[in-house]
C-alpha cells in the first residue's frame, strides 16, 4: 500500500470514529434530558403535594369546628333551657365485599361487643350481596373503640345525628318530633323545618315562648285532675294576655318524642289546637261582652228565666232553674242558658256572627303549628243557632281559640294572635285588633271574678290570686245526638283579675263524678279545682304574687244581684 | 480564591439547607400540635353539648318532681306564706309565735297604687354592748329595736330583698316547706300523684332527708327558732355579708 492510500484510510477511520462519537453524545444528551424531565416532573409533583395540596388540606382541617355545627338547630325555651338538641352518634355499617377476615368469626366478635344484636342478623348483613349494610345505630364511644380494635377494613362507622328531647313527654305536642332522617314530622319541628336546618342558622337555637317550669306545672296538675276524675284526656293552655305568647300548652295523654312509635297513635293528636269541641257555657262570656259592647243590654236589664225556651223542637233549659227574672250579672253568675239565649236574640245573628268572625272563631286558629283544625259552625246561621251558640253549643272550636278569645275579653278588648315564639321583653306590643272597649273589658273582668267568688266557679278560687273565669260543661256529640254521660268540662279564666296577665284554660275530656264531688262531673267540680291547682303552681313562677288583701272591686255589680 | 469561594458557597448552602429543614420540621411539629389541640377542643365542645343534654335530662322537671314527691314534699307557696310588708316580716322574725297581723282588706284596685310610695322599712343590725339585735329602720320614722329571742343575728343594713318575683316587689318570700309526717309505711306512689302536691308525701325515706327540726314545731306551718335562724342566715348571705 502506498502512503496516500493509507492516509485516506486513516481519515476514513477517523471519520467513522467521529460519527460514532457524535451519535453517542446525542444519546447522552437525550438520556440526560429524559432524566432531567423526570426529575422536574417529580419535583413539580412534590411541590404540588407539599405546598399546594397542603394548603388545601390545612384549609380543610381548619374547618374542624364546622363539624361541630349540629345538623339541626336546637330548640330552647324562653329561659334558654334546652327543649330539643342534636347529638352526634355513630352507626356501624359493613361493606361485605371488602371484608377480608373470616365472616363467621367477625360476626361473633361483633355480637360480643354489641350483645343486643342477633347473631343470625349480623351474619346475614355480613354475607349480603349489597354494597353497604347497616349493622347497628347509636353506638356508644366505648363500643366504637372496641369495634375499631377488631381491625376489619370492611366495617365502617357512619356519623349520625340523633335528636334528643331531654324533657321527654313535656311539651311534646308543641315540639313535635323528627323522623330518622332528621325531617320534622310534627309540631315546631315540622313547621320550622327549614329554619332549623338552614346552614347559616344552625348555631342559633330557636327560642320558644314556652316556659318549661310552667309547662311542667300545667301538665302535672292536669294529669292529677285526669287521674282523679278518670278523664280520658285533658288540654291546658297558659297564655300571656298582652302579647299572645303561649307560656304552656298541653295535650294529654302525651307522647314521648324520643320514641314516638312506642306511644299509642291517639296520643299524637294535639287536643289544644286540633281538637274541636263545643265548649259550652264558657261562650256566655262572649255573648255578654258583645251585648254590652253593642249597648244592647245594661247590667240591670232583666230577663225572665222561669220557663224553658222553645226553639223548633228543642227546648233550652237551665240546670238550676229559677222561677224569676234575672239581671245580666245574675245570668252570667248562675250560667243561665235561658237568659243568655235571650240576650243573644237581642244581639241578633248577624252581629253575633260578625263578632265570632272577628274573634277568629270561624277559621283555623292562628298559631305556628300545622296541627290545626277548621272550626265547625252552622250554615245558615239562623235564630236557633244564635241561641245555642250563645251558650257554646252548635259551634265547635279549639281550646286555643277560646284562650285567645278570653285574652281579648280581659286585656282591655284587643285581639292578638297566639304565638309560640318568644317576644323579647321591651318589644312594642303589636297593635292587634280592638274588639271590645276598655269599659266592656273592665265589666267582663268583674263578671268573671264574680263567677269565682259567688257563682259556679267557686272551686277555682285560689286564695290571693284573684282568679276570674267561667265554667263550661258540654255533652259530647255521639251517634244519635248528645251523650249525657260523656262530657267536656272547661274552665276558662285569667288571673290576677284586677290586672290580668295570664289566661288559663283547663279542659277535661269525659271526667267522671266521684264521691268527693257527690257524683257531679260538671266543670265547676273538676275543671275549676284543676284551674285553682294550676294557678297556685304557676303563679309564683310567673311572678304573680298572691295577695289576700287585694281584690277586684265587685261593688258595682252587687246591687244587681238578688240576695 | 475562586476555589475557596466555591467551597464556601457549598458550605453555606448545606448549612442553610440544614437550618431550613430543621425549621420546617419544627413548624410541622407545631402545626401538628395545634391541630391536635383543635381536635381536642372540638371534641371537648362536642362533649360539652352531650353533657348539657345529659344535665337537662337529669334535671328535667318530671324527675325533680318525683324526687320532691318522694323526699321533700315541698309545695308551691300559698298566699299566707308571703309577708304583706317588711314590717310584718320584722314582727314575725322578732316573735315567730305572734299572731300574724290581720289583713286589711283593700277592695279597690286604685288604692293599691299608694302602697308603692309607702315608707320602706329596712332591717339593720345594731350592736348594744356586744349584744347584737335586729332593728327595723323605717325610711320616715324612728328605728324600732327588736331583739330576736336568743338567736344570733346575721341581718345587717339590708333592703328587704325584692322577693324574686316581679319588679321591686316590696315583700319577703320564704321558701315553703311542709313537714313530712313520718309514717311507718310509704304510701303507694299512685296516690301521691292524685294528691297533686297539696299534702306532703308520706314516705319512710323522708326522715333521712328532712331538715332536722325539733319534734314540736312552732305554729305558722312548722317554722321554729332553728328555721328562723337559717332564714336569717339566708337573708344575710343574700345581702352579701357572709
Amino acid at each position: 500500500m502506498n502512503e496516500a492510500a493509507l492516509r485516506s484510510l486513516r481519515i476514513q477511520l477517523a471519520g467513522h470514529r467521529q460519527q460514532a462519537l457524535e451519535r453517542s453524545r446525542q444519546r447522552l444528551v437525550i438520556g440526560a434530558l429524559v432524566f432531567a424531565a423526570v426529575t422536574v416532573v417529580i419535583g413539580l409533583r412534590l411541590m404540588d403535594l407539599a405546598v399546594l395540596k397542603a394548603i388545601d388540606r390545612s384549609a380543610g382541617r381548619a374547618d374542624i369546628f364546622a363539624t361541630l355545627r349540629p345538623p339541626r338547630a336546637d330548640i330552647i325555651d324562653r329561659n334558654g333551657e334546652v327543649l330539643a338538641t342534636t347529638l352526634k352518634v355513630q352507626a356501624l355499617a359493613v361493606r361485605p365485599h371488602r371484608v377480608i377476615g373470616d365472616k363467621e368469626a367477625l360476626a361473633r366478635k361483633i355480637v360480643e361487643v354489641l350483645p343486643h344484636l342477633d347473631l343470625d342478623f349480623v351474619r346475614r348483613q355480613l354475607n349480603s350481596s349489597a354494597k353497604f349494610r347497616y349493622i347497628s345505630r347509636r353506638l356508644t364511644p366505648e363500643q366504637v373503640s372496641r369495634i375499631n380494635a377488631i381491625g376489619e377494613p370492611g366495617l365502617e362507622f357512619q356519623d349520625e345525628a340523633e335528636r334528643v328531647y331531654p324533657n321527654g313527654v313535656l311539651a311534646s305536642h308543641v315540639l313535635g318530633y323528627t323522623n330518622i332522617d332528621g325531617k320534622g314530622m310534627a309540631g315546631i319541628e315540622r313547621s320550622f323545618d327549614t329554619r332549623l336546618t338552614e346552614e347559616s342558622q344552625l348555631n342559633k337555637p330557636l327560642q320558644l315562648s314556652i316556659d318549661v317550669r310552667v309547662q311542667h306545672a300545667l301538665e302535672y296538675e292536669l294529669n292529677a285532675a285526669m287521674e282523679k276524675f278518670s278523664a280520658i284526656g285533658a288540654a291546658g293552655i297558659i297564655l300571656d294576655v298582652h302579647t299572645g305568647e303561649l307560656l304552656a300548652m298541653a295535650s294529654l295523654p302525651a307522647f314521648d318524642p324520643n320514641a314516638v312509635s312506642r306511644s299509642p297513635s291517639e296520643t299524637w293528636f294535639n287536643r289544644a289546637t286540633q281538637g274541636i269541641y263545643e265548649l259550652g257555657s264558657t261562650f256566655k262570656a262572649f255573648t255578654t261582652a258583645m251585648a254590652l259592647e253593642e249597648g244592647i243590654v245594661t247590667l240591670g236589664k232583666k230577663y225572665d228565666v222561669s220557663a224553658p225556651l222553645a226553639i223548633g223542637r228543642f227546648r233550652i233549659r237551665d240546670t238550676h232553674p229559677e222561677n224569676r227574672s234575672m239581671t245580666v250579672p245574675e245570668i252570667f253568675m248562675h250560667s243561665s242558658n235561658i237568659g243568655t239565649a235571650q240576650i243573644a236574640l237581642d244581639v241578633g245573628p248577624e252581629t253575633q256572627q260578625a263578632y265570632m268572625r272577628r274573634l277568629g272563631f270561624l277559621e283555623p286558629v292562628h298559631i305556628e303549628l300545622k296541627e290545626s283544625a277548621q272550626p265547625m259552625y252552622p250554615n245558615p246561621w239562623g235564630k236557633a243557632s244564635t241561641m245555642t251558640i250563645s251558650y257554646g253549643h252548635g259551634i265547635a272550636v279549639t281550646s286555643l281559640h277560646l284562650a285567645t278569645g278570653y285574652a281579648t275579653l280581659v286585656n282591655g278588648g284587643v285581639w292578638r294572635p297566639a304565638t309560640l315564639m318568644k317576644i323579647a321583653p321591651g318589644t312594642e306590643r303589636s297593635t292587634g285588633e280592638r274588639i271590645f272597649s276598655e269599659e266592656t273589658s273592665k265589666i267582663m273582668r268583674q263578671l268573671m271574678r264574680l263567677v269565682v267568688v259567688q257563682g259556679t266557679g267557686k272551686q277555682a278560687n285560689a286564695p290571693g290570686y284573684r282568679i276570674g273565669g267561667k265554667t263550661g260543661t258540654a255533652e259530647k256529640p255521639g251517634v244519635g245526638g248528645y251523650q249525657r254521660k260523656a262530657l267536656i268540662t272547661t274552665f276558662a279564666g285569667a288571673f290576677p283579675m284586677d290586672d290580668p296577665r295570664y289566661v288559663v284554660i283547663a279542659t277535661l275530656d269525659e271526667p267522671k263524678g266521684i264521691k268527693e264531688t257527690y257524683g257531679f262531673a260538671t266543670a265547676g267540680w273538676n275543671a275549676a279545682p284543676a284551674m285553682k291547682a294550676i294557678v297556685q303552681r304557676v303563679g309564683p313562677i310567673l311572678g304573680v304574687e298572691p295577695n289576700v288583701n287585694k281584690d277586684v272591686d265587685l261593688s258595682p255589680l252587687q246591687r244587681y244581684i238578688a240576695g | 480564591m475562586r476555589y475557596y469561594t466555591g467551597i464556601i458557597m457549598a458550605l453555606a448552602t448545606a448549612v442553610s439547607a440544614a437550618v431550613c429543614f430543621a425549621v420546617s420540621l419544627e413548624v410541622g411539629e407545631r402545626r401538628d400540635e395545634v391541630m391536635a389541640l383543635k381536635r381536642q377542643i372540638a371534641g371537648d365542645m362536642r362533649e360539652v353539648r352531650r353533657l348539657q343534654a345529659e344535665w337537662q335530662i337529669r334535671v328535667r322537671p318530671g324527675q325533680l318532681q318525683r324526687l320532691n314527691d318522694t323526699y321533700f314534699g315541698l309545695t308551691a307557696p300559698t298566699a299566707d306564706r308571703y309577708f304583706a310588708s317588711a314590717e310584718s316580716y320584722v314582727a314575725f322574725a322578732a316573735d315567730p309565735n305572734s299572731e300574724p297581723q290581720k289583713p286589711q282588706v283593700l277592695p279597690a284596685i286604685e288604692q293599691q297604687m299608694d302602697s308603692l310610695e309607702a315608707p320602706q322599712t329596712y332591717l339593720a343590725k345594731a350592736t348594744d354592748g356586744g349584744k347584737a339585735q335586729l332593728v327595723a329602720v323605717s325610711s320616715d320614722g324612728p328605728a324600732v329595736a327588736m331583739r330576736l329571742p336568743s338567736l344570733p343575728v346575721y341581718a345587717t343594713v339590708q333592703k328587704p330583698r325584692p322577693s324574686g318575683f316581679g319588679e321591686a316587689a316590696p315583700k319577703v318570700h320564704l321558701a315553703s316547706w311542709s313537714e313530712p309526717v313520718a309514717g311507718p309505711a310509704p304510701r303507694p306512689r299512685k296516690e301521691s300523684i292524685a294528691l297533686a302536691m297539696r299534702t306532703p308525701a308520706e314516705t319512710a325515706g323522708a326522715e333521712a332527708y328532712a331538715p332536722a327540726l325539733p319534734k314540736k314545731a312552732a305554729p305558722l306551718g312548722g317554722l321554729d327558732a332553728a328555721t328562723i335562724a337559717s332564714i336569717e342566715r339566708l337573708a344575710a348571705s343574700e345581702a352579701g355579708t357572709q
